[in-house]
C-alpha cells in the first residue's frame, strides 16, 4: 500500500487525520511535512488514526513524538487511534504509549483528548 | 531446507524499498509468520538506515552486503559494512521513563531491534562491521 495521509476533520475543536501504509523511512519522507502542518501547526487537539498503518519503525515513531511534543508545548494533546496488533506492539515496545495515549475506539480517543 | 537472499547495495536510502520488496517476497514464499515478517522488516529498516545515515564520514559510494537466510520458523540476517565502528550490542539503552518533553529520537531504533530479535552478535573485522541477527 502506497503511503497516504488523509485529513478527516480540521476545525476549531479538533484535528482528525489518518495515516495509511508503511510508516518506514520512505513513508516518513513522504508525509512528514504535511503531517507537521496539519497537526503541530494547527495547535488543536489531534486524533491520529493509525488503523491502516501496516508497519512502523523508529523514524515513524519519532515523527509522531515530535508532533505530540509540539502540540504539548501549545497546550494541546495527541491520541493515536486503532493500531493493529503488531503496530501496537511496536509502539508499546518503544514506550510510545507512555507519552502518546493509544485508544482502540474513536469515542475513547475523543474522551482522552478532553 | 533454508532459502536465502544475498544482496550488495550502495549506501543509498532509496535502496531500502527494493530490499524490503525482495525480502518480503522471500518471507511470503516461505510462509513465515506475520510477527517474524514484521520483525525482519524492522531489523532491515533499522540496521540499514542506521548504517547509511550515520555510518560514513565521507559522501563516497560504499557497498553494504547482506544475507537474509530463512529456515523453518526462523530468520537470520547478516549485514557487512565498511562504515565507522559501531557495536549496537553495547550501545546504551534509551530511557523510556522520560516524559514527552524530554524524549529524543536517538537510540530508539537499537532499542526496537533488541525488542524484536532474539539474538544479536557484532564483530569488527578489519575495517568492517559484521552484524548478525536471529529473528
Amino acid at each position: 500500500m502506497a503511503m497516504r495521509f488523509v485529513i478527516i476533520r480540521a476545525d476549531d475543536a479538533i484535528t482528525h487525520v489518518a495515516i495509511l501504509g508503511r510508516l518506514d523511512i520512505h513513508g516518513v519522507q513522504t508525509i512528514q511535512d504535511q503531517f507537521v502542518i496539519q497537526t503541530t501547526v494547527r495547535r488543536k487537539a489531534t486524533l491520529v488514526d493509525v488503523s491502516q498503518v501496516t508497519f512502523i519503525a523508529s523514524l515513524g515513531m519519532g515523527m509522531l513524538v515530535n508532533a505530540a511534543k509540539g502540540l504539548q508545548r501549545q497546550g494541546a494533546k495527541m491520541v493515536l487511534l486503532g493500531p493493529s496488533t503488531l503496530v501496537r506492539h511496536a509502539l508499546e515496545s518503544a514506550g510510545i504509549h507512555q507519552v502518546i495515549p493509544i485508544a482502540n475506539e474513536e469515542s475513547a480517543a475523543l474522551e482522552l483528548l478532553r | 531446507m533454508h532459502e536465502e537472499l544475498r544482496l550488495t547495495i550502495p549506501n543509498d536510502l532509496q535502496e531500502l524499498e527494493r530490499v524490503n520488496e525482495l525480502a518480503g517476497a522471500l518471507l511470503e514464499r516461505r510462509g513465515v509468520s506475520e510477527r517474524i515478517v514484521y520483525a525482519t522488516h524492522l531489523a532491515l529498516e533499522e540496521v540499514l538506515s542506521n548504517v547509511i545515515r550515520h555510518g560514513y564520514e565521507d559522501t563516497c559510494r560504499h557497498e553494504i552486503a547482506l544475507v537474509l537466510r530463512v529456515d523453518e520458523g526462523s530468520v537470520e540476517l547478516e549485514v557487512l559494512d565498511d562504515g565507522r565502528e559501531f557495536d549496537p550490542v553495547s550501545a546504551p539503552e534509551v530511557d523510556l521513563a522520560l516524559p514527552l518533553a524530554r524524549r529524543r529520537p536517538g537510540g530508539l531504533g537499537i532499542h526496537l531491534l533488541r525488542q524484536f530479535v532474539s539474538e544479536i552478535r557484532y564483530e569488527r573485522i578489519g575495517d568492517r562491521n559484521l552484524l548478525w541477527l536471529r529473528i
